[in-house]
């Protein structure tokens, strides 16, 4: 998604939902022959294996939404929060002739490259019932969004000091009291259109403000909140279990708003395709996405009504669209570098 | 001091078979270190570094090793492990010495508390260190500025020196038990002769505790500096926040954050070698130093005693040093995280935060419905592991120090090497080895973990073990085989009790170390083989600290339980052995 408006970008995909049998429907009657299809060969095989990063007990909430619509459709799940091992595991179990995991949920730099090795299975979205706003890949589909938020601590920072932009984290009161994720996937979203130059100035100025940096946005929130750090740049679903649990901190939305798509595609060489081709479709569903963003937080903007998309209504998105992913990782590669290079020996 | 070795390896010399001990152990290393190594070193070769994708590139060697960059991170982590190994060396051996020589109140208590810290992993006395010493909410700094009027914090966790003091602590009691059992054979009649010839005590030192000495003292320091090398926990958890990166956490980014998608194995393989490289001269100085063995054994077939030297008015200042350590290690990190574990979320000391305390976090973790199987998956690895690594390791110092069998250098650096691989390089090459082969269907279970531990583990097992056998000398299994007895009669009566308590110590720390090792179990998690510290990990990557604390306190609650019986038992096994 780039600079197309967020409210036309939904209500076009909020239409094409509509104009699906998926649109609302739970009885697997109005589901679309090779979806029914589909799934009629996946009951027969072994569970499908769901990997991503998520924790178990959220995942097993969404399985169950999953199985009162597929209830012969039996899923498993295996966590994996190490980030490029997700499909690195897939690479080396199919190698040496193991059964990897079925559906694996991430982010596209990963998929890209199974799909380069022919690890994933390209299915025919549109005759599964996916939205045609969800089918921007032939071997992925959206599933949930990261979206960027500025975070701050409501104890340290008053209301009128608080961040409102990306720049603001500049402001020389912030010299050692800001954080941010050590991986720059917000930033590289950003420089869409923000500009690359306006990113890189500010990655540039911001690193030298001695920052912390964190290797999960979680933690990020969580300093905040014990105000070691006053204000970052985070991510809106793992802000959200730290207000939660009563820590003084809020958070604002950018404008552009940087966001970082999260996909599903399905392995090929897995014991059950067929049911990780179903359990896509249905997380690209509206019933799937309710079901993602009320267990895991992060939902889906391209889904209308979500929350995810409540949340960025009216904002200009910025992202890198998928037949820009070349200049996407070089930029990633780049920022990731900056932003290691803060601090130094002490 | 004996001539140990030389009659009963010159007897072995003509043995055709002489080769056999050094050929069948090394078919367990080939399979535990060969094996998956070969496959890291191809890796580094490997244009994609995955080892079954096709083609041959020496750029990862190339361009890893031309990289000014890294070899600066070395010189930085080398100044980060020589100043934890000093420390850790420094405590351990001071309080293996206050507690085996000398006449210090409560030497049993002092053994016993020596080893707590073992019960806090790394990771966790990382987070404890942080919430007491963070720069604006560190509960010490704040009670500190309370106490002294302060403006700004007296005290920074975040830097070279922060990172240093908690790894020298976490890492002392290693230390402490390889040095403690070398204080504890040391035969009193050889300082004492040299007292009576008229040596200063500087003299005995330098000349007689020293040499006898030097195998642990050199076991140790080389086993802490590979240690604190390739460590992760506490750079990863104090100075990667800060950007003070170190090779592991450079490693870690790698593999983990790699912008290109997939993780950068060719480039990890290629700092891997060197490591390797570093650790095979470590090991043949190592090697060097105790290869005149006989210098070292001090138990023999006659009776030897210990001399117990007198603290005098320096007493009072040893107890209030050991006090001190205990507080640092134990009491103070248990307290940080017991204080987080009873609050909503991670905030600094107030009275608000008081009145917030509650045991939610304890109840989430204990009514976790995967609570008892993660609890039984841990401790079937840490009993496959324990028990793999020490009965390996004993054999393995046997045929080192105990023959001449060919080979049997190499089998000692084999059983060295897995030092030098982080946990998760380990991890990855088993998912090739086990997945390669279909009649060994471990993949996925917790078998799989248990053999990644048991091949991680092997090196300090084998380090303990050799320092262990170079101190027995060879007259007790010469009588016995003159006695017409076989070689497992030997081992099973001379030798075994007579290293029982050296068994059990070894077999402790493989066991606590099991239970509380991270990052080989996080890569090889499968469906169901979650273990302890995964599921620790989960709560504390998902954003719940608080709990990651609650579940943190539990766990060390059970090994220290699981260690106080450990040293019951080990104190048993001393009491068997004693002549």
């Amino acid at each position: 998604m780039t600079d197309i408006s967020r409210r036309a970008f939904v209500a076009g995909t909020g239409a094409a939902l509509a104009a699906t049998p998926l649109a609302g429907a739970s009885a697997q009657a109005a589901k679309p022959k090779a979806l029914v299809d589909l799934a009629a060969i996946a009951a027969k095989k072994p569970a499908v294996v769901w990997s991503e990063s998520s924790e178990a007990p959220a995942i097993a909430k969404v399985i169950a939404a999953f199985n009162k619509t597929w209830p012969d459709i039996k899923v498993d799940y295996i966590r994996d929060t190490g980030g490029s091992t997700l499909a690195a595991k897939v690479v080396q179990e199919s190698q040496a002739g193991g059964s990897p995991a079925g559906m694996l949920t991430g982010d596209q730099s990963q998929f890209a490259l199974l799909d380069q090795r022919g690890l994933l299975v390209r299915p025919d979205w549109a005759a599964l019932g996916v939205a045609a706003a969800n089918i921007i890949s032939p071997f992925m589909i959206p599933t949930a969004s990261a979206i960027a938020v500025l975070v701050w601590n409501k104890q340290k920072v008053s209301d009128a000091d608080a961040p409102k932009q990306l720049n603001d984290l500049l402001n020389p009161r912030w010299q050692g009291k800001a954080g941010g994720w050590l991986r720059t996937p917000s930033y590289a979203s950003m420089a869409k259109l923000m500009g690359e130059a306006a990113v890189r100035a500010h990655l540039e100025k911001f690193v030298t403000m001695q920052p912390k940096l964190y290797d999960t946005t979680y933690r990020l929130a969580q300093e905040i909140g014990t105000g070691e750090i006053e204000v970052g740049y985070g991510l809106y679903h793992s802000t959200l279990p730290i207000i939660a649990s009563g820590a003084p901190i809020a958070y604002a939305l950018t404008d552009p708003l940087a966001i970082s798509t999260l996909y599903s595609c399905c392995v090929n060489k897995s014991a059950n395709p067929e049911g990780a081709q179903v359990l896509a479709a249905w997380l690209g569903s509206k019933e799937g996405a309710d079901a993602y963003e009320a267990s895991i937080g992060r939902g889906n903007p391209r889904v209308e009504g979500s929350n995810a998309s409540k949340l960025v209504t009216g904002r200009r998105i910025s992202e890198y669209p998928l037949d820009e992913f070349p200049t996407y990782v070089k930029i990633l590669t780049e920022f990731n570098k900056i932003m290691s290079s803060r601090g130094g020996p002490r | 001091m004996t001539n140990a070795g030389t009659g009963l390896r010159d007897a072995r010399n003509a043995d055709p078979f002489a080769f056999l001990p050094s050929f069948l152990l090394s078919l367990p290393l080939i399979w535990l270190v060969v094996a998956p190594l070969v496959i890291l070193l191809v890796c580094a070769f490997r244009p994609t570094g995955f080892l079954l994708d096709p083609g041959f590139t020496t750029a990862h060697i190339t361009d890893t090793w031309a990289d000014p960059d890294l070899w600066r991170l070395f010189g930085r982590t080398l100044q980060f492990a020589i100043g934890s190994t000093a420390l850790a060396l420094i405590i351990g051996t001071a309080l293996a010495w206050l507690v085996e020589r000398t006449d210090i109140a409560g030497a049993g208590l002092i053994r016993a508390l020596m080893i707590l810290p073992m019960a806090m992993p790394p990771f966790i006395m990382a987070i404890a260190w942080i919430i007491l010493l963070s720069p604006r909410t560190g509960i010490a700094n704040l009670a500190l500025m309370q106490m002294f009027g302060l403006t700004s914090a007296p005290l920074d966790i975040y830097n070279m020196t922060g990172m240093i003091f908690v790894e020298g602590l976490s890492l002392s009691p290693s230390a402490f038990l390889i040095m403690a059992p070398a204080f504890r054979k040391l035969d009193a009649t050889l300082e004492e002769a040299a007292l009576m010839s008229g040596a200063g005590m500087v003299d005995v030192v330098r000349r007689i505790a020293l040499p006898l000495l030097a195998p642990a003292l050199a076991g140790s320091a080389i086993y802490l500096l590979i240690v604190s090398l390739v460590v992760f926990d506490v750079p990863g958890a104090i100075g990667h926040p800060v950007g003070i990166l170190l090779v592991s956490t450079h490693v870690y980014d790698l593999l983990f954050h790699s912008p290109k998608g997939l993780p950068e194995y060719g480039a990890v393989s290629a700092i891997a070698i060197i490591i390797a490289a570093a650790l095979v001269a470590l090991c043949l100085v190592y090697q060097r130093l105790t290869r005149t063995a006989g210098r070292f054994t001090t138990i023999t077939g006659k009776a030897s005693r210990q001399r117990t030297i007198p603290l005098g008015r320096a007493r009072p200042f040893a107890q209030a040093g050991v006090v001190l350590f205990v507080l640092l290690t134990v009491i103070a990190p248990i307290c940080a995280i017991g204080w987080t574990s009873l609050l909503p979320y991670q905030m600094a000391f107030s009275m608000d935060a008081l009145r917030q305390m509650s045991f939610a976090n304890h109840r989430v973790f204990l009514t976790d419905p995967a609570l008892l199987k993660v609890i039984g998956h841990s401790l079937m690895i840490a009993l496959t592991a324990s028990f793999a690594a020490t009965g390996l390791a004993m054999l393995i110092a046997w045929v080192v120090v105990k023959t001449n069998a060919p080979g049997r250098r190499l089998i000692d650096l084999l059983a060295f090497l897995p030092l030098a691989f982080p946990g998760v390089l380990i991890a990855t090459a088993l998912i090739y080895v086990y997945l390669s082969i279909p009649l060994v269907r471990i993949y996925g279970t917790i078998w799989i973990i248990a053999v990644a531990h048991t091949t991680v583990f092997l090196s300090y097992a084998s380090r303990a073990m050799n320092a262990a056998m170079l101190q027995l000398h060879n007259e007790l299994e010469e009588a016995a085989r003159m006695s017409g007895a076989h070689w497992l009669t030997m081992m099973r009566r001379i030798v075994v009790p007579l290293l029982l308590p050296a068994l059990a110590a070894v077999w402790i720390w493989v066991f606590t170390h099991s239970v509380r090792e991270l990052s080989s179990a996080l890569l090889l998690q499968g469906r169901d083989n979650a273990t302890l510290p995964t599921l620790l990990f989960s709560y504390w990557n998902q954003g719940y600290p608080t709990t990651t604390a609650a579940v943190a306190i539990w766990l060390v609650l059970g090994l220290v339980a699981l260690m106080a019986v450990g040293q019951g038992l080990q104190a048993i096994a001393t009491r068997r052995s004693s002549p």
